[in-house]
C-alpha cells in the first residue's frame, strides 16, 4: 500500500520546481546558465563514450566468461604477446580520452573567463549558519549599504508550497539577462555557494574572495544549499537566487535604497 | 441572539446557515478592478503599491581588471583600496578622479574588511604601502 502510494505520488503528484530538487530525482536541474547548459552538455557527450565503452567491456568479459570454462575449454590457449592488439587496445582508448578531454578543457577554461565587463557585483558571505549578502555597487559611502542576511525559514515554518529546508526569508535578487560578478566569501569557517541550476559551486574561504560569474537566462528561483561542510547546521543555511527582470531589478534596489538613505 | 453566533457581523446567524435557511456570506466582498494604468512604463505589479518616484539604478560595477585575471579576487579589492588612498594622498580628499577607485573597493569588497581597514588607516596602523 505504501509502495503504491509512493509510486503514484511520484508518478502523477509531484510538484516539480524544475529549479529546485525533486524526490527520487537523478538527472540535471533545468539549465538557467550557458554554464550550466556546458556542463549537461558536456555530461552527454561523455556518456555517450561511456555507454559505447560499458557494452564493449561487458560483452568482451561475458565472452571470455562463456567461452573460456573450464568445463568447456579445460586446456586453455597460452598466447603470450601480440603485437597488433597491443597498439590497437593502446592507441584506440587514447583517442576515446581526447575526444573526452577536448570538450571538457573546453568548458572548464570557458567557466574559468573572468567577465570583463560584469554588471553588477554581490557579495555572498557565509556564516556560521546564515549568509550575509551585499549590493555596494550603489553606495557613496563606505558605511551605508545594501546589507541583508539571508536565513533559512525553520521547519516548521514553511507555507504552502514552500521547499522545506530550501526557503529563506531574504533571497537574493539579481537581474536576467545580465553579467553578474558574484563575489564569495566567509567570515567564519569554510563554506560553499552552490546553486546547481546555474552551474555555480564557489567554496567560501576567510579571508579570500572568490570570483564566478553567472548569466542567468530567464527569470525565476533558483534553489542550492551549503556544500562545504561547516559546521551542525550545514544542512540549514541554503540559497535562494530570485532572477527578476532589469526593470523589476531596478525598482526592487531603488526600494531597498530609499529607505536607508531616509533613516539615515 | 448569542453573541457567538453571529457570522461576519451581518444579521445572519449561525443556526439558519446550518440549517439550510441562509445561504452563508462570502469570504470576501467582492472586489473591483482598477482601470488599468494610463501609460505602459508606469504598470505596477500590485495595485497597492506606491508609484514611486522613478530612481534609475545604474547596473554599473567595477570592472574586470587584466591584473587579477584568475578567480582570486582578493588582491583586486584590496589594490584598489590601495589605490584609492594613494589617491586622495595625492589629490586631496575630495578629488573627483579618485571617486572611481572608491566605488570600485566598495564594490568589490567586503564591508566588514572596509570598515576593519578604515580603522587602521584613521590610527596610522595600516601595513599596506599607502
Ligand atoms: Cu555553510
Amino acid at each position: 500500500m505504501k509502495i503504491q502510494m509512493i509510486v503514484r505520488e511520484w508518478l502523477f503528484f509531484t510538484i516539480a520546481p524544475c529549479d529546485a530538487a525533486e524526490p527520487w530525482q537523478l538527472g540535471f536541474q533545468d539549465a538557467a546558465t550557458p554554464m550550466m547548459q556546458g556542463i549537461i552538455d558536456l555530461h552527454h557527450d561523455i556518456f555517450f563514450f561511456l555507454i559505447l565503452i560499458l557494452v564493449f567491456v561487458s560483452w568482451i568479459l561475458v565472452r571470455a566468461l562463456w567461452h573460456f570454462h573450464y568445463k568447456k575449454n579445460p586446456i586453455p590457449q597460452r598466447i603470450v604477446h601480440g603485437t597488433t592488439i597491443e597498439i590497437i587496445r593502446t592507441i584506440f582508448p587514447s583517442i576515446i580520452l581526447m575526444f573526452i578531454a577536448i570538450p571538457s578543457f573546453a568548458l572548464l577554461y570557458s567557466m574559468d573567463e573572468v567577465v570583463v565587463d560584469p554588471a553588477i557585483t554581490i557579495k555572498a558571505i557565509g556564516h556560521q549558519w546564515y549568509r550575509t549578502y551585499e549590493y555596494s555597487d550603489y553606495n557613496s559611502s563606505d558605511e551605508q549599504s545594501l546589507t541583508f542576511d539571508s536565513y533559512m525559514i525553520p521547519e516548521d515554518d514553511p507555507e504552502l508550497g514552500q521547499s522545506r529546508l530550501l526557503e529563506v526569508d531574504n533571497r537574493v535578487v539579481v537581474p536576467a539577462k545580465t553579467h553578474i560578478r558574484i563575489i564569495v566569501t566567509s567570515a567564519d569557517v569554510l563554506h560553499s555557494w552552490a546553486v546547481p541550476s546555474s552551474g555555480v559551486k564557489c567554496d567560501a574561504v576567510p579571508g579570500r574572495l572568490n570570483q564566478t560569474s553567472i548569466l542567468v537566462q530567464r527569470e525565476g528561483v533558483y534553489y542550492g544549499q551549503c556544500s562545504e561542510i561547516c559546521g551542525t547546521n550545514h544542512a540549514f543555511m541554503p540559497i535562494v537566487v530570485e532572477a527578476v527582470s532589469r526593470k523589476d531589478y531596478g525598482s526592487r534596489v531603488s526600494n531597498q535604497l530609499i529607505p536607508q538613505t531616509g533613516e539615515a | 441572539m448569542n453573541q457567538n453566533d453571529v457570522v461576519q457581523g451581518d444579521n445572519l446567524t449561525l443556526s439558519e446557515v446550518i440549517t439550510g435557511k441562509q445561504a452563508p456570506d462570502p469570504a470576501h466582498e467582492y472586489g473591483t478592478v482598477s482601470p488599468p494604468p494610463s501609460s505602459p512604463d508606469q504598470s505596477y505589479r500590485n495595485e497597492d503599491e506606491v508609484p514611486q518616484p522613478n530612481v534609475e539604478i545604474e547596473l554599473k560595477t567595477a570592472p574586470g581588471d587584466w591584473r587579477f585575471p584568475v578567480q582570486n579576487q582578493t588582491r583586486h579589492c584590496y589594490t584598489r583600496y590601495l589605490e584609492y588612498h594613494r589617491c586622495i594622498k595625492e589629490k586631496g580628499k575630495d578629488d573627483p578622479a579618485c571617486e572611481k577607485f572608491a566605488r570600485y573597493y566598495r564594490s568589490l569588497c567586503p564591508l566588514e574588511w572596509i570598515q576593519r581597514w578604515n580603522e587602521q588607516v584613521e590610527q596610522g596602523t595600516f601595513p599596506g604601502p599607502i
